[in-house]
């Protein structure tokens, strides 16, 4: 027995507790899960549990970062726990209201999905009204923190902003992506198109070349990529490529060629082909087929596409991180690091949060805006393969 | 053309480079001056250690018999069929047969980088690390992400867009603030988790001493991901006709056995994909290992965190690119290597009905 | 069509935009002016410096805009009453409460900020609450030409002296030499790494640039900075008098011209920014040095050394003296246990930095500084083994018996810094180990409530029966370097003769922190160490240590090492395997890469 409890200790040093409670909490849903009669039971649970757990810490930060760093170094729950606080009658008014109306929405979604598909003004009227509840608790447990010290949310704010320069970080980001899905969007769909559509010799070979590159890691390129840039220059205008945002734009399309690439030419087979047909037969070239035609139809695909470059170059770290040192010029997440390395020094840890929030925010719009046309491009992408 | 300029582009800073890389893996370079050095291989010496000819013949042979159970499972097995065998059991063998394949190619191919890298212990324990969030990291999230779309595709479910938001929302924001954010959750003083856990009478947990901190880097990165899986999942498993439901349902099948027989095995597809992404993106991990810490030890740095500390962080006045960049070309074997493997297993895969 | 060719234009637009913005962001014009680009740490425009939320709660009260100044305020508001509403709001913003209020303020005070210009009492009233540096750049500014007699005394109203003396020093210096302009880039921590890019093109490189003496020793070695002590060779930027003598011999002090630039430092700091020549190494014209003499290219600014910090209040707890600081590591050690015993925590640390601190501490004490560096670069004796030293088990003993006594805090290895230099400042231990910057780093989160924190500091004490160095101290140096590439050498010298005279010594000292240059009083918290350091010579220290002279051993073998040995872990290796297993990896890199690597 003591070389069974041995090998179980070992198998168990491996990872260590308090994680061991999380494996153990998993194997017990897993297997609560597999026996029948529990299982709905255990799934809403661990669904609830974690949506509540997400949700618990964004509001932690949300909240601290309205606060004082004073306040949170000495009471680092107080953005939540004052919610439950007995001397403090409003915020526990406020998350019970914030509760209710959460709770009402989910009911009223429920209801709206039992609607038919014609009830439209019914549908249209739930929608609002949703969207008025879920703003309703937001501005209520935001109130009731603010009526409890957690006031200090502009200075926070513009601190982040300006000093801590998430603006000027969040404006380079914004360029950088743009640009580079502009410029991604541009190549990769006359090249899915021209992989697709035209026959030319060495066809194959540079479509597998381009899917055989999405197995080269980023890491492979960084150095030589590094090297390379150093001889690149302008010399007439002393513009370099190493620390600009230019060279960054093009080595973020370069590097999302190949995705791209693969995901358009999955698009582009899927339209029909007599149209490039039909274009010969009125006499244009291959150039205004793709223009006048192609592109206009390839639409939904691009924009997925576009959607989806957006947001990973938007969130891309790695290359910024290296190729970028100047500090005007950084991007949002290198930026949101950096933060995170002074706040070493200094701890203000409110304005930190508040710099995450920054970072979150563009993110979260953009998300809850286009969260139908994400999914959908994520699901189609993973069909086509 | 139209296919010049992306070609252009491609070339000039994705392949030029990919292919210069091997060369400036044989140097010494600091990245300051121009001067590189030429060492030749000493660079993969130094990670490998000597012992890499001697033992490669061994390790060899052990690729080649799992290959060989791997390949006979697939295909002689349901050919020959000398045990006779049932149908239905050669059917299961053949469709499952690569799962414990690649686990052994797996399991093989990093414990011969884990032995074999005598060289260079902290690239070692980095690549047990990749291993250990590959294997760790993928089994929760792989669990959690059936669990959660199990859970959505119950038609008894209420507020599904909403859940699927909270958890897919994680999935979409950049792994810096995942990162930054279970950074402050995890702290020892400040921190949300310790706060509760305050609240609630219990000892405060150190949850980023050298032990734990690895295994947080983990639970941070599976709480991110899980969502993008699950979509995914649900995705595949909407595509399931109804009928076969309706069929099963018909002859009495248990919820268990319907999941088990007819769910799983018409997303095959779609597992395949995510696997490989998860496999080939584990290996590449650096956002939310890198801005976890400053410094990492052995214990929770990974293999990019570490090449980028070797080549351009200048800590400990070590300046090293050429040696990064060797361990940036191991890096792409591994990768090349599982990604390949899987292509090839999935490849012979036929679903039969 | 169109939306193919709208796609077109707007890419060209965007990128073409973001092309020429990155051309404009590199230009900032000073037209008709040299430009002397000066890459520093942290300025008042980064972060670190400006969440400062104004001068904080336990600032000590005799700021004369502090909280608690009260009689400050009321007399300026006396003396100023159009001002008034901006003040109490300044007030607010700084202090996060109202003004207190005073009926009757001291009259003397009221005429004094009666003297004041009545601009810069508007913009002093304005600027009080604002966090942003070009509010205070600019009211800095508006005061110096105005009152130069209140110069120095009104630096000291916004928090921390450092970034507006750094600023203030630069503009004064654009005053005086109208022909020059410095461009402050502040690069952060690691400003040689944030500048690599730009040696490596060679273009935009900074006329100086700020580093520690290891940092900056690769710019030597990669013939990328100019050797101040020997003579170059003619060139564009080189003065005909640094072709005769080099640069620090060549010049003259900044504002006496009988002394010599070199005279300005004391003299074992220059000695300790020499960096010894390998055959390898090249000087600015690629010819090999002389053999045999270290050359010198770092301009010194601060001074670092160890000490051993320790909280007064502590002591006076324990019924000891606070003076009587330990003299040996035995009374020591019965200090701790008495500290434990009275319900504190002995020693403060973080969990993976400055842990190994102590070990060096001991094996110089102990072992001595020579031998050490004889066991790392490979020679006798070994750490373990058949030609081991038994002192070194002896102390790796001595370290883990420690820590089964509790010296170190609890749970110190979960700890990241600055939590421990927060956790010495709030009076949770007794002592701390590190450099001689720390009196400025925690002057924002200290207590001063001197019941509760006091600081004082020591050297580490002598050992008993220990055979090494018992009285040698350590040193860093932080400096300047001057870039090889850089455009304007001649300006960057004059601007680092210009930080290191005689009127700037003032300003210096109230950055508090260790000075390299005579003639400036050490900080309060330093007078303990003082003399000894400022009578020192170049034998009184040790080397700067294996990473210094070992820095791949360093890295590679003795931080994995040592991180299993020092930080809890669950692989922790007791002090025998700790001393065998340095041996067994000293001894597999000695075969790979070579010994004194």
């Amino acid at each position: 027995m003591a070389a069974t409890e041995q090998l179980i200790l070992a198998a168990t040093r491996t990872i260590e507790a308090p994680f061991m409670i999380l494996v153990w909490f998993t194997v017990g849903v897993v297997i609560l899960a597999a026996a029948e009669w529990t299982r709905l039971a255990v799934l809403y649970v661990v669904k609830t549990l974690w949506v509540s757990f997400s949700a618990l810490a964004f509001l932690w930060v949300v909240i601290s970062s309205m606060g004082t760093s004073a306040d949170f170094v000495q009471h680092p729950g107080r953005a939540l726990t004052q919610f439950v606080d007995p001397n403090c009658p409003l915020a526990i008014a406020a998350a019970v209201a914030a509760m209710l109306l959460v709770g009402g929405i989910i009911a009223l979604s429920c209801w709206t999905g039992r609607l038919s598909e014609q009830a439209q003004t019914a549908r249209r009227i739930s929608v609002v009204v949703r969207i008025a509840m879920g703003t309703a608790a937001v501005v209520v447990v935001l109130t009731a923190a603010h009526a409890n010290g957690f006031d200090r949310w502009a200075v926070n704010y513009s601190r982040a902003w300006s000093i801590a320069r998430m603006g000027d970080y969040m404006v380079n980001s914004a360029l950088i992506s743009v640009g580079a899905v502009g410029l991604i969007m541009l190549v990769a769909s006359m090249a899915a198109y021209a992989l697709t559509r035209l026959e030319f010799p060495g066809r194959e070979a540079v479509l597998y070349s381009f899917i055989a590159a999405l197995a080269i890691p980023g890491q492979l390129t960084l150095v030589p990529l590094y090297l390379m840039l150093r001889t690149w220059r302008i010399e007439a205008i002393d513009f370099v490529f190493m620390d600009s945002r230019f060279g960054l734009t093009v080595i973020y399309a370069a590097g999302s060629l190949p995705f791209t690439i693969f995901l358009l030419t999955g698009f582009f087979r899927s339209l029909p082909g007599e149209l490039s047909e039909s274009a010969a037969i009125d006499g244009c070239g291959e150039m205004a087929t793709f223009r006048k035609i192609y592109f206009p139809l390839a639409a939904p695909g691009l924009t997925t596409a576009a959607i989806f470059n957006f947001i990973g170059i938007w969130n891309e770290y790695n290359f910024a991180l290296v190729f970028i040192t100047n500090p005007e010029l950084k991007t949002l997440p290198v930026g949101l690091y950096y933060l995170t390395v002074t706040q070493q020094y200094a701890a203000e840890w409110p304005a930190l949060f508040a710099g995450i929030v920054i970072l979150f925010a563009p993110t979260f719009s953009i998300f809850l805006v286009l969260q139908k046309q994400i999914i959908a491009g994520l699901t189609l992408g993973s069909v086509k393969g | 053309m139209l296919l010049a300029p992306a070609v252009v582009l491609f070339v000039t800073f994705v392949g030029w480079p990919a292919l210069r890389a091997f060369w400036i893996a044989l140097h010494t370079w600091t990245g300051f001056a121009p001067r590189a050095e030429w060492v030749g291989l000493q660079n993969f010496r130094l990670l490998f250690g000597d012992t890499v000819f001697e033992q490669a013949w061994g390790i060899a042979g052990v690729i080649a018999l799992g290959a060989a159970v791997g390949l006979i499972c697939q295909f002689f097995l349901p050919r020959f069929n000398p045990l006779g065998l049932s149908r239905r059991w050669l059917g299961r063998i053949r469709s499952w047969a690569w799962m414990p394949l690649l686990v052994v190619l797996a399991g093989v191919l990093f414990w011969w980088l884990y032995a074999v890298t005598d060289g260079d212990s902290f690239f070692r324990a980095c690549v047990k690390n990749n291993f250990m969030y590959m294997v760790v990291g993928g089994v929760f999230h792989f669990l959690y992400a059936f669990l959660f779309a199990g859970a959505l595709n119950l038609p008894s479910l209420r507020g599904k867009k909403f859940y699927r938001t909270m958890i897919f929302f994680p999935s979409f924001i950049s792994v810096v603030g995942v990162a930054v954010l279970w950074q402050r959750m995890y702290d020892v003083r400040n921190g949300l988790l310790n706060s509760l856990l305050q609240a609630l009478s219990i000892e405060p947990i150190e949850w980023l001493s050298a032990d734990h901190m690895f295994y947080a880097i983990i639970s941070a990165g599976v709480w991110a991901g899980v969502g993008s899986q699950m979509i995914l999942l649900v995705a595949g498993m909407q595509r399931i006709p109804p009928t076969y439901f309706e069929a099963a349902r018909v002859d009495g099948a248990t919820e268990r056995h319907v999941f088990l027989h007819i769910t799983l095995p018409m997303i095959k597809e779609v597992i395949m994909i995510t696997l490989t992404l998860w496999v080939i993106g584990s290996l590449k991990v650096f956002g939310l290992v890198q801005a976890f810490a400053i410094t990492h030890d052995e214990k929770s740095s990974v293999i990019s965190v570490r090449q980028y500390e070797l080549a351009f962080s200048n800590r400990d006045n070590i300046y090293q690119m050429g040696f990064a960049t060797a361990m940036a070309v191991v890096l792409l074997l591994l990768i090349v290597i599982l990604a390949m493997a899987l292509r090839n297993l999935r490849g012979r895969d036929e679903l039969e009905f | 069509m169109r939306l193919f060719n709208g796609l077109i234009a707007v890419v060209v637009v965007i990128l073409s935009g973001i092309l020429l913005w990155d051309l404009v962001q590199e230009k900032l014009t000073y037209p008709g002016k040299k430009v002397i680009i000066y890459a520093g740490m942290f300025g008042p425009g980064e972060p670190m410096q400006l969440f400062y939320a104004g001068p904080p709660a336990n600032v000590a009260p005799e700021h004369p805009f502090g909280p608690d100044a009260v009689e400050h305020w009321h007399a300026l508001r006396t003396a100023w009453p159009e001002v008034e509403a901006a003040l109490v709001t300044g007030y607010r913003e700084c202090f996060g409460r109202p003004l207190p209020p005073l009926d009757d303020p001291d009259p003397q005070l009221v005429e004094q900020y009666r003297g004041l210009k009545p601009d810069y009492a508007r913009r002093l009233a304005s600027a009080l609450g604002r966090l942003d540096r070009s509010s205070r750049l600019s009211l800095y500014h508006a005061f110096a030409r105005a009152h130069p007699q209140f110069e120095t005394e009104m630096i000291l109203t916004f928090e921390r002296l450092h970034p507006a003396y750094t600023i203030g020093a630069f503009e004064d210096f654009e005053r005086l030499h109208p022909d020059y302009a410095v461009a402050q880039r502040w690069d952060g921590r690691w400003v040689l790494s944030a500048n690599r890019g730009r040696f490596l093109t060679g273009s935009d490189v900074p006329d100086l640039i700020t580093g520690s003496q290891a940092e900056l020793r690769i710019l030597m070695r990669e013939n990328l900075a100019l050797a101040l002590d020997r003579a170059l060779p003619p060139g564009r930027g080189i003065k005909p008098e640094w072709v005769q003598k080099g640069i620090l011999d060549g010049e003259k002090a900044y504002d006496d011209p009988d002394r010599t630039f070199r005279s300005e430092f004391y003299d074992w700091v220059i000695d300790r920014a020499r960096y010894e020549i390998t055959p390898e190494d090249r000087d600015v014209s690629g010819n090999p040095y002389p053999v045999g003499q270290p050359v010198l290219y770092l301009m010194p600014r601060m001074a670092q050394t160890a000490v051993v910090y320790y909280n007064r209040a502590h002591f006076k707890m324990i019924g000891r003296d606070p003076d009587d600081i330990p003299e040996t590591n035995g009374e020591f050690e019965q200090i701790c246990r008495q500290v434990l015993a009275a319900g504190k925590e002995p020693i403060a640390q973080d969990g993976m930095t400055y842990v190994t601190d102590w070990w060096g501490e001991l094996v110089t004490r102990i072992i001595g500084d020579d031998v050490y560096r004889q066991s790392v670069i490979g020679g006798l004796p070994r750490f373990a083994g058949a030609d081991a030293d038994p002192r070194y088990l002896e102390i790796a003993q001595r370290l883990r018996r420690w820590r089964g006594e509790n010296f170190w805090m609890k749970g110190f290895s979960a700890s990241k810094w600055p939590g421990a230099q927060r956790d010495f400042g709030t009076g949770r231990c007794t002592f701390l180990h590190t450099g001689t910057w720390l009196p400025t780093e925690i002057a924002g989160t200290r207590s001063w409530d001197p019941e509760v924190f006091d600081l004082g500091c020591f050297f580490f004490p002598t050992v008993e029966g220990g055979t090494g160095d018992p009285y040698k101290m350590s040193c860093h140096v932080q400096g300047y370097a001057v870039p090889r590439d850089g455009d304007e050498h001649e300006g960057a010298v004059l601007l680092l003769r210009y930080l290191t005279a005689r009127s700037q010594k003032p300003m210096v000292e109230k950055l508090n922190y260790m000075p390299a240059v005579k003639g400036v009083a050490f900080p309060a918290a330093l007078r303990d160490i003082e003399s000894r350091m400022v009578n020192a010579s170049a034998d009184d220290f040790v080397s700067e240590g294996p990473p210094w002279y070992s820095p791949k051993w360093s890295k590679f073998v003795f931080t994995e090492t040592a991180n299993r040995f020092f930080v809890i872990r669950s692989d922790n290796s007791s002090p025998e395997e700790f001393v065998e297993e340095l041996e067994r990896r000293s001894q597999e890199h000695y075969r790979k890469i070579g010994r004194g690597t």
